[in-house]
């Protein structure tokens, strides 16, 4: 009996060891060597506060990719900025583009050079000094990068364009082409760089200058032996954290796939607050993986979290907590997410040769009473006050309020009449013969709408939007099926008749849709990647977006934008339904926080600070 | 048959769990009747409206009137004094009794338009929950039905006749049950649902999902009717059938099915519930029964929103209550037949 105790003993104690042993390796960060602060360093306008403490936050769903070659999605996205910086970037309070890594720039007068005076001082996290090689070096070797032939040598040219192949072709470096033109990069002196434009491109300053720049001294002989993916790789980040160099306020500390990612602060930032101590306050930022937004919003109601975006429909429960949990929730008012509606247009056929949709049912789905028929019959207050509990806003047009400087608020609006719609239905020849509409031919009028399950504010929507066309005689059968599975269908087999879904993010610049409003964009939603416009709106909403990527005059591309959100309005290609308010939950212990509807909370993290707990 | 029933009244656990269901089929039955408003009709003014209370006022009938205090809740309050008067029997919305007879009379009508009658309370878009669990009561109750006589069927079949005859039809036969045994119903289930979803619409998606559960859930009915009968097979009065010259259909018919139909009793109303539940799962992980019609496993699927149970919206976990009423009236009617009809195998 007593050997056996003690054996068990035993084996606890080396259970024990192993555990301590598993969850610290040998130290993989050391000390960072610290250099002095950068004599361009720019001082943070917030109050001087203490460094120390640890900021903890949940995220629905793990990261992809840290690298900003490859990066399509935007929990990667997010984790790439807190490593990573560009040369511009834009003002949370003014919505002005201000200087980050470059501390000013000249344009010429013919809007096709920038010139970018870089910050003198600046090093890497760790201390390798920052220079305009690695502006260069991030354009053109990184992203402009070409795919060589192993046997030749030589870059592979693709047969359709005549132009080099890309080694890394992402949306992000696609994005960085202008009209699939590369821009010129060259380095003027060390801490000077200059952009030369194929073309006038208005928004450069905004995305070629927000660009996230990609240190040199590590990543140049990975590109030369063609191993940049796997040297900057999610096994990078989980074996040696330490090699993600980075410009931003916080260092890659571990990732645990599934588990957690870990931030430190960069002892080497470029930012210092009014008393000298440099930028971030925060030592660590330890972000857990949780399964949905659900959970994450309900581990902040436990006071488990410092910061989370709530869900409109969440936000009663959880400020029943902010006593208990020493929280406030901050309204930012209209958000830029919207949700929509579209009907399936591509009058493609299939490979099986079937067309996409039966042609009765595109010709409804074509003809613009129609869809002017459905907008009207949405009862879109009723879902801000039903759905979303108030907490949201009717909208109208492609571009949330929210974005006061491009948001027409004159477009044709679309206001709940059921008496309309069915003066325009009648017009468009659909008649009802007992409960049902039926069009000229007399075929019944129904279709099937798809949405995400995973979203219940969605499907809720889903179920509003069916019982409205209920009223004007439609049938709508409703599928709530799997994200993946909806992409697929909307975006490679077509195989839908309709489809709610929503987007978020809402850019600063209306170029940054062009992905969606142009007819041969891939987001084109109803009818995406066409070779030539199908219809005349389309047409022109095409020529107004080339004058917005071309334009320098602001006025001129807002007037063209307007007159894109009113084509939209008045086609009603997107049905819009409504966009949601925005809620951030966040600790009371920290300070200087400064909400501006377009930053968000979360802006100023590197000077936000709290007692080290 | 007949004393059979009479023994099962003689009991109280029998009466009571005969006459729960006599009631939920009824409502299945009668769902048209009972409901209170249409099923999918959606009033965005009253999401999650709290149940309505009914009280005797002036006379008769009345719910209490109820305001909208806080839209973000939402919260309702009473209103003090006011009151809506309730009819009963009184017309409504159209509806066909039976299927057939277009009525418009309900057990339960409000008379003003205004009145909310929500006897369960609403759910995310202000529809009532009582009718909805009333018309999700057909869905679920006889998804037990059709399930278990598919099942039963093809068990006794297949079961009954490798029982008999041995030999190289037993063999087949239960090497056939076995690999139907051996494959993961779930995971089977899910892939088949996802294969056919594109091609059916919500209410034929219901009768698949019946046909699918049953296709399943043979095999152990099987194993069990073929030994019985392998057992039957040996006695003497079949025996004696055989030497007579019966064919063996008519020894199967009249002999040995009849001695098989106590336990088929049996087993029938102790799988129904297994159906049951097995619907509600399957429209709980959103696989079963879709939008706009209504079965108890999709209503509780919508109700696992965390805000509903911070906010204490309780009624729409009513369809829980009912499924668990249901799957335990089936198992008390289960265990009193056994008790009559296997006097040996007594569970108190």
């Amino acid at each position: 009996m007593r050997t056996h105790r003690l054996l068990i003993s035993g084996l606890a104690c080396f259970a024990c060891f192993l555990l301590f042993a598993c969850s610290r390796p040998p130290s993989p960060l050391a000390e960072l060597p610290e250099a002095p602060l950068p004599e361009d360093a720019e001082i943070a306008p917030f109050p001087p506060g203490q460094h120390g403490a640890i900021f903890v936050t949940t995220m629905p769903g793990d990261i992809n990719t840290l690298n900003p070659l490859i990066s399509e999605d935007a929990a990667s996205g997010a984790a790439i900025s807190r490593f990573l910086e560009g040369l511009t970037t834009l003002d949370p309070e003014t919505g002005e583009i201000i200087p980050r890594l470059a501390k000013s720039w000249e344009i010429s007068p013919d809007g096709l050079q920038f010139t970018f005076h870089l910050r003198r001082g600046v090093v890497w996290s760790d201390g390798h000094p920052f220079t305009a090689d690695d502006v260069v070096f991030t354009w053109r070797d990184a992203f402009y990068a070409k795919q060589t032939d192993p046997s030749t040598g030589h870059p592979v040219v693709d047969p359709e364009t005549g132009r080099a192949r890309l080694r890394f072709p992402s949306r992000p470096a696609f994005f960085q082409m202008i009209e699939g033109q590369e821009v010129q990069v060259e380095a003027l002196d060390s801490h000077t760089v200059r952009f030369t434009l194929p073309q006038v491109y208005a928004p450069f300053l905004l995305f070629g200058g927000g660009q996230d720049i990609l240190p040199k001294h590590i990543l140049e002989r990975h590109i030369a032996d063609g191993t940049l993916l796997d040297a900057w790789s999610i096994n990078t980040a989980i074996h040696r954290p330490r090699e993600l160099v980075g410009l931003g306020a916080f260092l890659l500390e571990s990732y645990r796939p599934g588990e957690r990612v870990v931030f430190r602060r960069n002892p080497n930032y470029w930012r210092r607050d009014s008393e000298g101590q440099r930028l971030p306050y925060i030592e660590r930022i330890v972000t857990r993986i949780v399964g949905d937004a659900n959970a994450s919003n309900v581990a902040f109601a436990q006071g488990l979290t410092d910061a989370e975006g709530l869900q409109a429909d969440n936000v009663t429960w959880i400020s029943r907590a902010a006593e208990t949990q020493d929280f406030t929730i901050h309204d930012l008012g209209p958000s830029n997410s919207t949700s929509f509606v579209w009907f399936n247009l591509n009058a493609g056929i299939s490979p099986e040769g079937r067309p996409f949709i039966p042609p009765h049912k595109l010709a409804w789905f074509s003809d613009q009473r129609f869809r002017q028929a459905v907008s009207y019959a949405v009862n879109r207050q009723g879902i801000v006050d039903g759905v979303f509990a108030g907490r949201a806003s009717p909208l109208h047009g492609y571009v949330s309020p929210k974005n006061r400087n491009w948001h027409n608020p004159d477009v044709r609006r679309y206001p709940f009449d059921l008496a309309r719609a069915r003066a325009l239905l009648a017009e468009a020849g659909f008649a009802m013969r007992g409960a049902r509409l039926h069009d000229a031919q007399g075929n019944p009028v129904e279709f099937a709408l798809m949405t995400n399950n995973n979203n219940n504010l969605r499907t809720e929507m889903a179920t509003v939007f069916a019982e409205s066309m209920a009223a004007l005689g439609i049938r709508v059968e409703l599928q709530f099926i799997d994200f993946n599975t909806i992409i697929r269908r909307t975006s490679e087999s077509f195989n839908y008749e309709a489809c709610l879904l929503g987007l978020g993010g809402g850019a600063p610049d209306p170029y940054a849709s062009k992905d969606i409003l142009m007819s041969d964009g891939r987001l084109h939603f109803w009818n995406p990647a066409q070779p030539r416009p199908a219809t005349e709106w389309e047409a022109r909403i095409d020529d107004l977006m080339r004058l917005i990527g071309r334009e320098l005059d602001p006025e001129k591309r807002r007037a063209a934008f307007f007159e894109v959100q009113e084509i939209m309005a008045e086609q009603q290609p997107l049905i819009f339904l409504v966009t949601s308010n925005e809620y951030v939950g966040l600790r009371n212990r920290w300070q200087n926080v400064k909400p501006t509807p377009l930053g968000g909370v979360l802006w100023n993290l590197d000077a936000l600070w709290a007692r080290p707990n | 048959m007949k004393s059979l029933f009479r023994e099962v009244l003689r009991r109280r656990l029998g009466q009571i769990s005969l006459f729960t269901l006599l009631a939920l089929y009824l409502t299945a039955l009668f769902a048209g009747f009972l409901a209170t408003q249409p099923v999918n009709q959606q009033n965005l003014d009253a999401t999650y409206h709290p149940p309505t209370r009914i009280t005797w006022h002036d006379g008769g009938l009345a719910v209490r009137a109820y305001r909208l205090v806080d839209r973000s809740g939402p919260h309702y309050e009473v209103v003090p004094d006011q009151y809506h008067r309730v009819r009963l029997f009184a017309p409504g919305f159209d509806y066909k009794l039976l299927g057939l007879v277009p009525l418009k009379r309900h057990l339960l009508q409000a008379e003003s338009p205004e009145a909310r009658l929500y006897l369960l309370g609403s759910d995310s878009t202000g529809r009532c929950v009582f009718s909805r669990l009333v018309y999700g009561s057909r869905v679920s109750l006889t998804i037990g039905l059709i399930g278990i006589t598919i099942t039963l069927f093809l068990g006794l079949i297949v079961g009954g006749l490798s029982g008999y005859f041995g030999g190289k039809i037993d063999f087949f036969a239960m090497r056939g049950v076995e690999f139907l045994m051996a494959v993961p119903s779930l995971y089977l289930l899910l892939a088949l649902r996802s294969v056919l979803a594109p091609r059916f619409s919500s209410d034929q998606m219901f009768i698949v999902i019946v046909i699918i559960l049953s296709l399943i859930g043979w095999a152990g009915a099987a194993r069990v009717l073929r030994g019985m009968s392998l057992s039957l097979r040996r006695r003497q009065f079949v025996l004696a059938a055989e030497s007579m010259g019966q064919s063996p259909l008519r020894i199967l018919r009249l002999h040995i099915l009849p001695n098989l139909a106590s336990y088929l009793l049996v087993a029938a109303t102790l799988s129904i519930p297994g159906y049951i539940l097995g619907e509600a799962a399957l429209s709980f992980l959103g696989l079963g029964i879709a939008e706009p019609a209504s079965s108890w496993g999709l209503m509780l699927s919508q109700a696992q929103n965390i805000k509903i149970f911070m906010l204490n919206f309780w009624w729409l976990l009513t369809p829980g209550a009912a499924i668990f009423v249901t799957v335990i009236a089936f198992n008390l009617l289960g265990d009193v037949l056994r008790d009559v009809v296997d006097p040996r195998m007594k569970t108190q």
